[in-house]
């Protein structure tokens, strides 16, 4: 093989690295233990490696060497970094593998623990051992600064890492043939044509949309055919095994009377020149149904998702999180493209990387969306690895998830348009999606349903994005047929959260935002933990008289101030889409009081802020906070201990518009608790004030009644309804024995009637 | 001290594996395609550097004594009595006086009355112009510069299709060549379709040197660009270019990363190509030269404003037609055959890649032919 060739495929493993920043490389087995250490090169660079404790590693070159250029890169897991007056000497004079810092940390030659590199030297007449000492190195590198020219040293044929004694096996050099990544990509293999062609499920010459990928590696063939459609196409591909995938059409994509198929030849193995035609006459129709359908008309949305994985990892198809692309490949049906109907044509199981394949249905009553929209039901048909033979489904009732939801809009003196939608989120194991109709429900009670023939394979989450306010998202769930789930979204003014932050988002790719592909959806990190001297909060606003609800965007302007022993010892200003998720608080290396203080207002209600003022204790010997296995710390090689802050939530009996009768008596409901998933607190007691001037006067602080089932409740009179008397702000501080105590303060909580 | 910097590892970086130095020590400049409305991207080749590595143009990027030096060009000497063609659609009306800008600016002999070295024709031979269109108007440019930076003597020919469809850019090669082109450069590609045979002749005329881009990527949509993929023309792919005082040539050159390489659909390895990962089909490119973003060449065109920092492999196309018209080589041989046969007139480029190609060398650099790099750049004249 020749070099060049091997190179290129070592370059298939490499992280690269971007200027300047340092390269996090994956775990080479073993790993080296944790913690930051530095190491001097063969050349007098030195480099410091910190190592994370699930064995990453992040490299930097460190400014106090002879300087100059490096090269750094990444392969089999271990990271080299090359200064660029070694490299014309790579592999002919000097071993690669001198400058492996990842192997040089394993073998103990850090600077740390040895002072000197040992090298194996072969001269030009004999060779020897001996040992480059650190201290003196800078002259070897610039020795071969100055005799670049041919990569040779006088007198020196080779110099090769001499392996300490005790060290683990070194591993071959990047560059040198036959092993390892570089010969994994093999002799240059025979490059042939693949051809598509199709025939339509009528029997007529088909029009494509859809993708070929190499199975192995989509960078080495991955090929699209495009909307709105193409016959017949060939492309030139190296030899190997492909996922040929289509919609087949009846005609082009933009003929709203074209009828398509989904098409999948999973595993095409490409030998010689190849012509593989997708027939579309053999698929059967996907078609899902309720045993007892409502009176009222169904609105229904179909649509497939189908995810082909190499075993590189890349993807091509369909995602359930990029849904949207369906519209392109024609798999969505509904009244608007025109799309009577989805085929597909059976397929066997995959046997190399990955083929996922979801069907999906929401039907609505009635309409589609508004206030005429009646209930929805949401059905996923998760099948696995394969088109099946059948995708006739008639879904029993008694199989259906209930959902029984009440949504509140946000207080206000205009009228409001109502809620924006109700979503669900579906996490599968190989994608998520909020599919399905639900936009801008009337706000009130209504119900709504959920399937899956798979149960043990979705996880189901709930949102509600309100009038005024930010989308609010509940607990991640799994849901067993025929459950009956009850929702209450926004009632109540906002209070911080005390769900622990799920650690994945569901967020689309628009924007460069984070995980698109979620692939733990259960994972948590507990709300506000100790972990050594940092306080790590990751504080989510929105929670309403659910103490599990939050919201994850932080539209809205808040501000947050840390005060330790009662000074002042961390702040943020008032900051816009701003939550602190996570902040790092400095706590001391003792016992110690402390005080967070957190402002939240809403880019729709900017004037009912919400201030919550917590002081609690919290010491180093604080002990270690027993979490579920799928809830860690923020740092999960770390134990934490809870930091105990006390969270309040609402229970107000306001109606759909959050408001409450004037002039009548009223039942100011709260609860006390802990962050998730820790114990409830005890012993606290409460008092409440109420305040009919935006906060300018408070009424005297009312003890609150706790109730056999733990909530506290404060009696209010409302005054008679008046301009300057419509808006009730409320304020409640409560405490326990261990010195936690907070307070509450919602502006502008709800509106009287 | 020298710089301290970490180099960003590309794979066409770590198949160079060289000290980074002059030129490939800035990040890659941005650029924008320069793409006609209603043009089919792929065919969209030719860049220009934006903000302000295109305002410094005039000082920056290589000009025509550096690549005369680079390549070892006798370009003071050869060339005189051979006539090179441009092949463009549209009329250019900036052309002349735009060529006239860039010979001044780099001390090449004026095209006056003395010298008549620019004349333009229509696709049918006259003097009536097709409509104009200012957006192939840097095309003109980078034809008729970089063929006067290889070939300051030779006469320029600069013929005017009347749109940039396929069948009237190959009757304006027709018309190159009745008119007298020694050596033609057409501006422009199309992406490989089952029909293209049907306009192979149009670009095989015995005697006349025919070079075309190589296109844009390796096995881009798994296939090549015509017309460079025809057997009947030299493929020009890519490279970057850049001073390296420690190496004896005084020059470092590597594959251009975003050069076009791989095999063609349709049509069948010519006989002086070796049986590759291609197997029976012809392989892209032959040849090549500098045409990297990060070794970007000056071209003067008014309607990008003056000055400009361009790449892209049209550049280079236009390049290898001004050595062809330097060397001004009187043989029946195909153009092909005799580069094939004289790989020690070229530099053999063995650093860089173009892509991911499962081991072969379509698409990584290596000693002897590539995809990428064809069979190297010029070194003098002698394999041209």
């Amino acid at each position: 093989m020749k070099l060049s060739a091997m190179l290129l495929a070592g370059a298939l493993l490499v992280a690269a690295t971007t200027a300047g920043t340092p390269a996090v490389a994956a775990p080479a087995a073993p790993a080296a233990q944790p913690g930051h250490r530095t190491l001097t090169l063969l050349t007098g660079d030195r480099v410091g490696v910190e190592t994370a404790a699930d064995g990453t590693q992040r490299v930097d070159v460190l400014p106090d060497g002879p300087g100059g250029t490096f090269s750094q890169f990444t392969i089999g897991g271990d990271t080299y970094v090359i200064p660029s007056e070694a490299v014309p000497y790579l592999d002919k004079t000097i071993d690669t593998r001198l400058f492996n810092v990842s192997y040089l940390l394993r073998a103990k030659l850090d600077d740390a623990r040895s002072t000197a590199l040992p090298i194996k030297m072969t001269g030009t007449k004999a060779a020897t051992r001996a040992p480059v000492t650190k201290k003196n190195a800078s002259a070897l590198g610039r020795l071969m600064a100055g005799r670049s020219r041919g990569g040779v040293l006088p007198g020196v044929e080779r110099i090769e890492l001499a392996v300490p004694k005790g060290a683990p096996a070194p591993p071959p050099s990047p560059l040198a043939g036959g092993t390892g990544a570089v010969a994994s990509a093999g002799k240059g293999v025979r490059f042939h044509m693949l051809t598509i062609d199709s025939v339509a499920r009528d029997g007529t010459p088909g029009v494509m949309i859809g993708a070929v990928t190499n199975v192995a590696d989509g960078r080495l063939a991955n090929f699209a055919v495009t909307y709105p459609g193409e016959g017949r196409k060939s492309f030139m591909v190296p030899e190997g095994t492909y996922s040929v995938m289509a919609s087949v059409l009846t005609g082009p994509a933009d003929d709203l009377g074209s009828q398509m198929a989904l098409v999948t030849q999973p595993e095409v193995r490409v030998t010689g020149d190849t012509t593989v035609v997708l027939d579309a006459r053999g698929a059967v129709p996907y078609r899902a149904t309720l045993e007892t359908p409502p009176a009222r008309e169904l609105q229904r949305l179909d649509a497939f998702t189908f995810v082909r994985t190499t075993t590189a990892g890349d993807q091509a198809g369909v995602t359930p999180a990029n849904l949207i692309l369906g519209l392109t490949w024609k798999t969505i049906s509904y009244p608007p493209n025109g799309n009577p109907g989805l085929y597909a044509t059976p397929t066997k199981p995959v046997t190399k990387g990955r083929f996922d394949f979801l069907a999906m249905s929401s039907l609505a009553e009635g309409a589609v969306s508004g206030p005429q929209m009646g209930a929805t039901y949401r059905l996923l048909f998760p099948y696995g690895g394969a088109v099946p033979a059948s995708m006739t489904h008639t879904v029993k009732a008694s199989d259906l998830v209930t959902v029984r939801s009440a949504l509140h809009d946000e207080p206000s003196d205009d009228p409001s348009t109502g809620p924006i939608n109700l979503v669900t989120y579906a996490y599968l194991p190989w994608g998520w999606t909020d599919f399905g109709y639900g936009g801008s429900p009337a706000n009130g009670e209504r119900v709504d349903y959920l399937y899956s023939s798979r149960p043990d394979q979705v996880i189901w989450q709930s949102a509600a994005g309100p009038d005024r306010g930010e989308r609010v998202l509940g607990p991640r769930r799994r849901l067993q047929p025929g459950q009956l789930v009850r929702e209450e979204w926004n009632r109540g003014p906002d209070v911080p959260s005390l769900a622990a932050t799920y650690v994945q988002r569901p967020q689309r790719g628009i924007m460069a935002t984070p995980d698109t592909k979620v692939d733990a959806p259960l994972r948590q990190v507990c709300v506000a933990c100790r972990q050594g001297d940092l306080g790590m909060v990751y504080l989510q606003s929105s929670g309403d008289s659910d103490p599990l609800h939050f919201t994850e965007l932080g539209w809205k302007t808040t501000k947050l101030a840390f005060y330790r022993d009662g000074r002042a010892a961390f702040g943020i200003g008032e900051q816009d889409a701003f939550a602190p998720s996570p902040e790092s608080l400095p706590l001391l290396p003792r016992p110690a009081g402390y005080r967070l203080t957190w402002t939240t207002t809403g880019d729709g209600a900017p004037d009912s802020p919400s201030t919550t003022d917590w002081t609690f204790r919290s010491g180093p010997q604080d002990g270690a906070a027993t979490l579920p296995g799928d809830v860690q710390c923020a740092d999960p090689s770390q134990p934490c201990s809870f930091l105990p802050l006390l969270f309040l939530h609402w229970d107000l009996a306001l109606d759909h518009e959050s408001r409450a009768r004037a002039g009548q008596s009223f039942d100011v409901g709260f609860r006390v608790s802990h962050q998730q998933f820790q114990a409830a607190p005890t012993g606290v007691t409460a008092t409440a004030e109420v305040s009919y001037d935006d906060g300018a006067t408070w009424s005297a602080p009312a003890a609150a009644t706790r109730g056999a089932d733990g909530a506290f409740t404060v009696t209010i009179t409302h005054p008679d309804y008046t301009e300057a008397s419509r808006w009730v702000s409320l304020r409640v501080k409560a405490s326990d024995p261990g010195g936690s105590t907070v307070t509450q303060t919602n502006i502008r909580a709800y509106r009287l009637s | 001290m020298r710089i301290q910097r970490i180099m960003m590892l590309t794979a066409v970086l770590l198949a160079a594996f060289t000290p980074m130095a002059g030129a490939t020590e800035q990040a890659t400049p941005s650029t924008r395609t320069i793409c006609p409305q209603d043009a089919d991207p792929a065919s969209c080749l030719l860049k220009v550097a934006t903000g302000d590595a295109g305002a410094k143009a005039a000082s920056g990027p290589l000009t025509a004594g550096d690549l005369q030096e680079a390549y070892r060009l006798p370009a003071d000497l050869l060339g005189g009595g051979q006539t090179v063609a441009v092949v463009v659609p549209y009329d250019i009306p900036s052309a002349e006086q735009d060529l006239a800008t860039y010979r001044a600016a780099n001390g090449l002999p004026a095209c006056d009355e003395v010298f008549t070295c620019f004349r333009k024709v229509n696709q049918r031979g006259g003097d009536t112009p097709p409509p104009s269109s200012p957006s192939y108007a840097p095309h003109a440019a980078a034809g008729l510069d970089l063929t006067s930076a290889a070939c300051p003597n030779c006469r320029l020919l600069l013929v005017q299709a009347d749109d940039p469809t396929f069948a009237n850019m190959g009757l304006a090669v027709d018309q190159a060549v009745a008119q007298g082109a020694d050596a033609v450069v057409v501006m422009w590609g199309f992406t490989e379709s089952a029909d293209q045979a049907a306009q192979a002749a149009h670009f095989d005329h015995p005697g006349v040197t025919i070079t075309s881009a190589a296109g844009t990527g390796f096995n881009t949509d798994g296939r090549q660009t015509v017309p460079s993929a025809f057997a009947s023309v030299i493929a020009v792919g890519g490279t970057e270019l850049f001073r390296d005082p420690a190496v004896p040539r005084g020059w470092r050159e590597n594959v251009w990363r975003d050069t076009g390489s791989g095999c063609s659909l349709y049509v069948a390895r010519p006989a002086w190509q070796r049986a590759g990962a291609c197997g029976g089909r012809r392989t892209v490119a032959d040849v090549s030269a500098v045409s990297s973003s990060s070794t970007p060449v000056q071209i003067y065109s008014s309607a990008l404003g003056g000055w400009a920092a361009a790449s892209g492999t049209p550049l280079a196309a236009a390049f290898i037609a001004g050595v062809y018209g330097l060397a001004g080589t009187d043989s029946t041989a195909p153009a092909g055959k005799r580069l094939y046969a004289r790989a020690r007139y070229l530099h053999d480029i063995t650093g860089g890649a173009n892509g991911v190609c499962a081991g072969s060398n379509l698409c990584a650099a290596g000693q002897g032919y590539d995809g990428p790099s064809g069979m190297g750049t010029p070194d003098g004249t002698g394999a041209f």
